[in-house]
């Protein structure tokens, strides 16, 4: 049983939404959503629908704000008062202010700041609806829009939450699982070069449950790549046919 | 690999003993030279370099030799800083970039700055350097200022033969004028 | 306090000179005819965790409608009805010029302009949603939520607060012992809508009006009117934005012309939500 005393999981190994420990939720993409922005993604897993836009690199104001070797990256992660169960006010919440900063920080590791000196990349991300996993959706998003806005990279972020409930590590969990559940445990990678850019763990898990859990989340991480990795090319393959056809 | 496939940040391209890196590519840590676009991939055999054509820019960030149009925004000394507003086509940037213009890129040195540009005008300007506050020149005959209004009335000056002149109050003012001046049909 | 927007000014007047000289031959920079609105799509029911929701689209502007439906207390004056509450966000990723932070003057007056216009025209049956008149009643938070703003913003809204509200069901909430509403399972009905209403803007550019204006048409624009209208033509409410004047003349023709458009947005919405016209 969980903290809420609620049967998360069955006999079976099958969770409240019908899946398996180690299953991801449907995840749908899709990039250049947006027409003023110059780079913008859409990203789903399961009911979970985060929308991220890229403005830049710019001028920013007040200009001391900025730094004579590098672009500034300003990231806002906000959520549409009606994405909650409950409404929320959209002013911002200390937790907001957490999470654009822990998805600022990962974002820094991948992108080449340094061709944009005295400049700002603007990153605005909106959870649109929220059931569970909303940061990692977030940096798959914000890396996509990234992408998109073709401001170059290291590599693609691609991120994945494995929680814990009634005992037994689940993948790419949902709400019900996130305030259910013993751990919630955030990871975000760029999967070319292995790196870990994101890893948050609120709850408990054993030394031999983390480590199964970071097993767990990189082989989902690299799953959820080649998803990022498709989305772009049918996009961009698409395009540059319409271009040759004109 | 053909120039025809689409890759994306962080796909290995080649190593680094085979190619160097070029634009829209880098070698990481390991000696793996990877794609940092969304792009196409041209490989130089006979200079062995790599380098990725980007395929999703939407705005561009101005590069060096692009004409921009801006607006001047203060005069100091021999300097005059512009806000870089939008590109050569009139079509946006990535955002709006800021500029500036030596004296030595607008006329003849010595003189003053105010016998060519006025805080306000809007000007079409080359880009002569890389980064933001980038460089600008307007010594072409088809660059420098593009629209101004009067420094008396405040009305939009009109081009007649190489002056501006204020339609409403007669006032003429000198410019480093643009061949390419639009004289306004409306006047409001 | 409300300030004059200090942005450039020349540009726009170059605009303005190409906007007009189409406008003299009775075109536009998109292709459009004077009276032509663009391409609406509509996609109800967008968000799943809301309790109604539009998505719609008007050329490249998108707004997104989410309707959540809570206890609260009710107005003092007002003791036996619910409450619709309107709230905009003009969230930075729809604009350049769209900054962080709390709602502009222009997301206030949006918001307030939707919320009249049903407040007005009793469009939602408040009553019915007085759990317990004077102590606990629900509470229809309507959020917009701009996504890109290219132009008529208000129209847009409009038609998704319409879709949405049209689509909102009321959560099944019950009073436990304590006095407080607790939310049980499944829902009790759909929200009641008594009459459709719908805000169509008509902007004023040199002589000339355009309806559905783009980003680019409302900034060059002497004014506009936003002009709210229900289903067998009443006028539920109206407003005149910019910073230029209309003459009489203008007026009538401007409502004229947003009374032709707002017939429009009602075919369109009553498609996308397969409701049949009002009687």
């Amino acid at each position: 049983m969980g903290k809420t005393g609620l049967k998360l999981i069955d006999e079976n190994g099958i969770r409240i939404d019908g899946r398996k420990p180690d299953q991801l939720r449907p995840i749908s993409m899709d990039v250049g959503v947006l027409k003023n922005a110059q780079g913008s993604a859409l990203v789903s897993y399961g009911k979970t629908t985060v929308l991220a836009a890229v403005y830049g690199p710019r001028e920013a104001l007040p200009r001391h704000m900025t730094l004579p070797d590098r672009a500034i990256l300003r990231v806002r992660y906000h959520m549409a008062p009606f994405s909650t169960t409950e409404r929320k006010s959209p002013a911002p919440t200390r937790r907001e202010v957490e999470l654009s900063k822990v998805i600022r920080e990962s974002l820094e590791a991948s992108v080449f700041t340094e061709l944009y000196p005295r400049t700002t990349i603007d990153i605005f991300i909106e959870v649109l609806q929220a059931d569970g996993g909303t940061r990692t959706t977030s940096l798959t998003a914000a890396s996509m829009a990234l992408a998109d806005a073709g401001i170059p990279m290291k590599d693609l972020i691609a991120g994945v939450a494995v929680g814990k409930v009634n005992g037994k590590l689940v993948l790419d969990i949902n709400e019900a699982e996130d305030s259910g559940g013993e751990a919630d445990m955030p990871v975000a990678m760029m999967p070319n070069l292995g790196k870990i850019v994101l890893l948050q763990l609120n709850g408990t898990l054993t030394r031999d449950e983390f480590k199964e859990a970071m097993k767990m989340s990189i082989k989902a991480i690299k799953e959820i790549y080649l998803i990022q990795k498709q989305t772009l090319r049918d996009k961009y393959a698409k395009m540059t046919e319409e271009e040759k056809e004109e | 690999m053909s120039s025809n496939e689409i890759v994306v940040p962080g796909e290995e391209l080649a190593v680094i003993e085979e190619f160097s890196p070029s634009l829209g590519a880098y070698s990481d840590e390991k000696g793996f030279v990877r794609s940092s676009l969304v792009g196409m991939v041209l490989k130089d055999l006979i200079n062995k370099i790599v380098k990725v054509n980007p395929v999703t820019t939407r705005y561009s960030f101005p590069s060096v030799k692009d004409i921009v149009i801006g607006y001047v925004s203060f005069l100091k000394g021999e300097i005059a800083m512009v806000n870089i507003v939008k590109d050569g086509n009139f079509k946006p940037l990535t955002g709006q970039l800021a500029g500036f213009l030596h004296i030595s890129q607008i006329g003849t040195e010595g003189r003053h700055i105010n016998e060519y540009i006025a805080p306000g005008d809007l000007i079409r300007a080359r880009v002569i350097s890389s980064e933001n506050p980038f460089q600008l020149s307007i010594k072409h005959s088809s660059l420098g200022v593009i629209l101004a209004s009067c420094s008396q009335c405040g009305a939009i000056l009109k081009k007649e033969g190489d002056k501006l002149i204020c339609p409403k109050c007669g006032n003429i003012e000198k410019r480093k004028i643009a061949s390419g001046y639009i004289n306004l049909k409306w006047s409001y | 306090m409300s300030v004059t927007p200090s942005t450039y000014p020349l540009v726009p007047k170059i605009q303005k000179d190409t906007i007009l000289s189409l406008l003299e031959v009775g075109k536009r920079a998109d292709g459009r005819g004077l009276e032509d609105i663009r391409k609406v799509k509509i996609i109800p029911n967008y968000i799943e965790k809301s309790d109604g929701s539009a998505l719609v689209n008007i050329g490249d502007t998108v707004v997104l409608v989410g309707v959540k439906v809570e206890p609260g207390t009710p107005y003092p004056d007002l003791p036996d009805e619910g409450i619709l509450m309107v709230n905009a966000e003009f969230v930075p990723l729809a604009s350049p010029l769209f900054e962080p932070g709390p709602p502009d003057e222009n997301a206030y007056e949006l918001a307030r302009i939707i919320d009249r216009s049903f407040r007005e025209t009793k469009s939602i049956d408040l009553k019915e949603l007085a759990v317990q008149p004077g102590q606990k009643v629900l509470v229809v938070w309507n959020d917009i939520y701009v996504l890109n703003h290219s132009g008529n913003l208000i129209d847009a809204s409009a038609i998704a607060t319409l879709v949405a509200l049209a689509r909102t069901k009321i959560p099944n909430y019950e009073m436990n012992e304590e006095g407080y509403l607790v939310k049980k399972e499944g829902y009790k009905g759909t929200l009641k809508l008594t009459k459709k209403v719908i805000t169509a803007t008509v902007a004023k550019i040199g002589k000339y009006y355009v309806a559905d204006p783009t980003e680019e048409e409302e900034y060059v624009s002497d004014a506009r009117l936003s002009v709210s209208f229900t289903e067998d033509g009443t006028i539920a409410g109206m407003q005149k934005m910019g910073a230029g004047s209309l003459e009489e003349g203008d007026i009538d023709a401007m409502v004229d012309l947003a009374w032709k458009v707002s017939q429009k947005y009602f075919s369109e919405i009553s498609t996308a939500i397969g409701l049949p016209p009002q009687e």
